[in-house]
């Protein structure tokens, strides 16, 4: 990866991991209590996070030709439906017992929320056996 | 190949945010699945 590259990804996922902090997802207790209807908040970063990420998306093309550290915008490669619904469904059965989703998790461990592990270790652990096993070539 | 290809940043922000179908879908499917589970959960006297 280019310098200039390295570092746009280093304050992006930088800014990502200070929003999600201060918007309190980090925190699997108030994810928990989101799902189970006692405090909405999440809904409002959820849907602050998706509008202005909309909006953005909307404008910047018209704006510039193309990315700052790539050649041209391109959208991201699609997946077979059913493939993607049946993860999703995996993926909210463990959301809904641990609280912990990818994103926030690696931003909790910067936050020194070290039981996070536990979850993340689970994560590679069933990206590895999906990998290995479940894997339609 | 993967399952889902995306979670709550990636079809619930990128993908939700491009109108993207299959995102919007999966975001349907995997926050209504994880409110039942956690509901489950308290149910049954987790710690949630």
């Amino acid at each position: 990866m280019r310098p200039m590259a390295l570092l746009q990804v280093l304050i992006a996922g930088g800014l990502f991991g200070l929003g999600l902090t201060y918007a309190t997802m980090i925190q699997p207790e108030v994810v928990l209590s989101f799902l189970n209807f006692n405090d909405f908040g999440l809904l409002l970063v959820l849907g602050c996070a998706t509008g202005l990420t909309f909006v953005v998306y909307q404008l910047i093309p018209k704006i510039r030709k193309a990315p700052l550290f790539a050649a041209k915008f391109s959208s991201r490669p699609a997946n077979a439906r059913s493939r993607t619904l049946l993860g999703a469904l995996v993926f909210g059965v463990g959301w809904g017992l641990s609280g912990v989703c990818p994103g926030p998790a690696i931003a909790s461990v910067g936050a020194g929320n070290w039981p996070v592990l536990y979850a993340l270790g689970g994560m590679f652990v069933g990206a590895y056996l999906q990998g290995r096993f479940f894997s339609a070539k | 190949m993967r399952l889902s290809s995306g979670c709550t940043s990636g079809h619930g922000i990128c993908g939700m945010a491009l109108l993207d179908l299959d995102s919007i879908l999966a975001v349907l499917v995997f926050l209504s699945t994880a409110i039942v589970v956690a509901h489950l959960v308290t149910m049954f006297g987790g710690v949630a």
